[in-house]
């Protein structure tokens, strides 16, 4: 699997339907067995997930929206992509 | 070959799930009579109106000590022409959906004591396929369900969550099931949905038929007191969600549209109820909560 830093541009799967459930997502497995559910902070992400931005530009977007300093938003998006990339739901380049 | 005038009818167990009658057809001696002491009610009688869903149940004997899948739709496959196989001759058959007319042939092992639940997810997919049928759309859905003051209240969570145990904590109320409800939009288009009992077994012997206007669903997690309280909107629709029985009739297999279907049948429901979290221990003392929570009449 690709490192994950802040220069990856992560790619949401098509193959996974997403709904729009209040503040946040429902995304579903590529397999169809399996939703992910995503929370505000986490539907955010997913929103500027075009295939265009770098995690850093993501990371940026996120110190605009909420009160958390860049490195703190850095080191969970990280994490976070990690955690997407492993459940098939978005690809990294 | 003509019927002679003076052979017997075959045998018939009729069932209704929801308004969407079923007859078994039970050619073989004592089936339909084991299907009624199964589901704890008589056949629904002829005239009754037309069965939207019509089955050959034929039981095989055998000797081989088959394996049974938790799911039985992880293990169908289609053979064409309706034809249909579920772990590897388990069950087979065929369904004719432009009939509503097919053929069941169960391993008699499917059959003999709790197992029978597993063949009862074969009622499930008539349910689908008679739901198809009929153009109505109706969700049966994992669950516990009691009707409180004419009020339906139902009760979802994974395996273990206590769906049961709410049942056996309900004394004195009008519990419609522990296993299996039907959520089906209410008459006259008005938005909200009725809540339905279902013949389906779980553990709880002593539920009753009825249906009442869904007040709340309840998402049951195991807690240190009785507690009522929010959940994430998409967190619950999820939960929600992975309680509904995936929409795959008798002639299909699950494909790249059924979980979100499932997803959107959830969505719907939760955009008309409401969804809380109840957090309570193995005792009635939950109903307080609710009652406080609803305005319930306490129980007399």
């Amino acid at each position: 699997m690709k490192s994950i830093n802040l220069d990856t541009i992560l790619v949401p799967n098509a193959a996974c339907p997403v709904r729009e459930i209040g503040d946040g997502l429902i995304i579903m497995a590529p397999t169809g067995t399996a939703t992910h559910t995503l929370e505000e902070l986490g539907a955010f992400v997913w929103r500027q997930l075009d295939g265009q931005r770098t995690l850093r530009q993501v990371a940026e977007a996120i110190v605009s929206e909420y009160d958390v300093t860049l490195d703190a938003a850095a080191k969970d998006l990280c994490e976070f992509a990690s955690q997407l990339v492993a459940a098939e739901l978005v690809g990294a380049q | 070959m003509t019927a002679s005038p003076l052979s017997s009818p075959v045998p018939e167990y009729r069932l209704e799930v929801g308004d969407a009658l079923f007859a078994l057809r039970c050619p073989q001696p004592g089936l339909a009579e084991g299907l009624a002491m199964w589901f704890d009610r008589p056949s629904v009688p002829a005239g009754a109106g037309e069965p939207v869903i019509s089955l050959e149940i034929t039981v095989i004997a055998h000797d081989d000590q088959p394996s049974f899948p938790r799911s039985l739709l992880t293990t169908k496959r289609l053979l064409g022409d309706g034809a249909f196989d579920i772990s590897d001759g388990l069950i087979t058959g065929r369904f004719d959906p432009l009939t509503g007319r097919g053929e069941v042939r169960v391993k008699a092992a499917l059959l003999t004591g709790r197992l029978t639940r597993i063949f009862e997810q074969v009622l499930y997919q008539a349910h689908i396929s008679a739901r198809a049928r009929m153009g109505r759309p109706a969700w049966l859905v994992h669950s516990s369900s009691v009707i409180v003051d004419g009020q339906g209240f139902l009760f979802v969570g994974p395996s273990g969550s206590g769906k049961s145990t709410v049942a056996a904590n309900s004394p004195g109320r009008h519990v419609l099931g522990d296993e299996m409800s039907l959520v089906r939009p209410l008459a006259g288009g008005a938005g909200g949905w009725e809540l339905v009992g279902t013949p389906f077994n779980g553990t709880f012997r002593e539920k009753r038929p009825g249906s009442a206007p869904l007040r709340a669903v309840l998402l049951l997690e195991h807690g240190p007191a009785h507690e009522l309280g929010d959940a994430p909107e998409s967190a619950a629709v999820a939960v929600l969600a992975g309680e509904i029985v995936p929409p795959v009739g008798l002639d299909e297999i699950p494909g790249p549209d059924t979980l979100p279907r499932m997803v959107d049948a959830a969505q719907a429901i939760a955009a008309n109820t409401t969804l809380k979290v109840l957090r309570f221990t193995p005792d009635p003392g939950f109903w307080k909560t609710l009652e406080g929570a609803f305005g319930l009449p306490p129980l007399s």
